[in-house]
């Protein structure tokens, strides 16, 4: 009997356990992954900024997307890809140069009318 | 009389290249310009987010200033929360940006030393299909090829047609404070 009290104790105290940490994960809410995401598009940077224009962004906007090109300016943990996209790392520190070429993955955030750029951020290098 | 015409042509082609010169370097630009806004209440959760890739254009020339936020880079600590920012209030679907145009008041840069000035922004803020006159003083600083502004404002989300539904309004001030923080460079 008193076995039988424990055991249904340490069954209460495991749920009430599992159930707060669900609602603590459903309130805080965890950030997306995008580096761990799966690309949903994956082209050049030309492309991207080709199709974006010629039939708006909707498709790409909050997408996990692989984009390659050269690098034509850098700024910060930003870099710009053939003058078409802007590149916002996640981590700062990255040994890049003018005129280097990778691919990326990101999410695409938007377009950038003032400079003409569209716009990707948490992105990491994928080759 | 040759060398009279010789003279006028040198002083045209010294104000042509004069023209060329002014006009080649009087863009600044940043493409990472923060702007973080702030609608917490005491002894509720933060209700703040960070956008750190605001794009800035200040044309030395005119003074004009435009700045231009895409809504669905702003960060918040709490993803359910952001979901919430761009679904239910922003609905960044619907409107993807936020776009500051405006002057700086009387600047002149040419004169503006190392140390910072005081200088008057006046604009118009467009978020949310709504536009809202802004006016607020800006912290102005040059060091080099850059330029600083740093400065905030404060805007309500009725200004922007934004409602909040009761059970939240608690939680949420009823004054937004926006700040920004960017750094030009000479283009």
């Amino acid at each position: 009997m008193n076995r039988r009290k424990w055991t249904f104790a340490v069954l209460v105290a495991f749920f009430t356990l599992a159930m707060v940490w669900l609602g603590y994960a459903f309130l805080s809410g965890e950030h997306r992954s995008i580096s761990e995401e799966e690309a949903v598009f994956d082209l050049s940077a030309e492309q991207l900024f080709m199709d974006w224009n010629r039939e708006g962004g909707k498709r790409f906007v909050d997408q996990t997307i692989i984009a390659s090109g050269t690098i034509t300016e850098m700024e910060k943990n930003s870099v710009i890809l053939d003058n078409k996209i802007q590149v916002n790392f996640i981590d700062m520190a990255l040994e890049l140069s003018n005129g280097d070429s990778l691919a990326i993955k990101g999410r695409c955030v938007g377009y950038d009318d003032l400079l003409e750029l569209v716009k990707i951020d948490q992105a990491s290098i994928v080759n | 009389m040759p060398k009279q015409m010789l003279k006028g042509v040198l002083g045209f082609v010294l104000v042509f290249l004069g023209l060329i010169g002014v006009n080649a370097q009087e863009k600044y630009i940043d493409k990472n310009g923060i702007i973080i806004f702030e609608a917490s209440e005491k002894l509720f959760e933060e209700v703040k987010a960070t956008n750190e890739t605001v794009t800035t254009i200040f044309d030395a020339q005119t003074n004009d200033i435009a700045s231009l936020a895409l809504v669905k880079a702003f960060r918040f600590k709490n993803a359910l929360m952001q979901e919430h920012f761009n679904e239910n209030y922003a609905e960044s679907d619907s409107y993807p940006k936020a776009i500051f145009k405006g002057k700086l008041v009387d600047f002149k840069l040419e004169e503006l030393q190392t140390e910072s000035s005081k200088v008057n922004l006046k604009g118009k803020l467009a978020f949310h299909g709504k536009d809202k006159e802004i006016e607020t003083i800006v912290t102005v600083q040059r060091a080099g090829d850059k330029l600083a502004i740093l400065g905030d404002f404060i805007v309500t989300p009725a200004d922007f047609d934004i409602k909040i539904p009761k059970i939240v309004r608690n939680k949420i001030a009823k004054e937004v404070q926006v700040k920004i923080d960017f750094k030009l460079a000479k283009k």
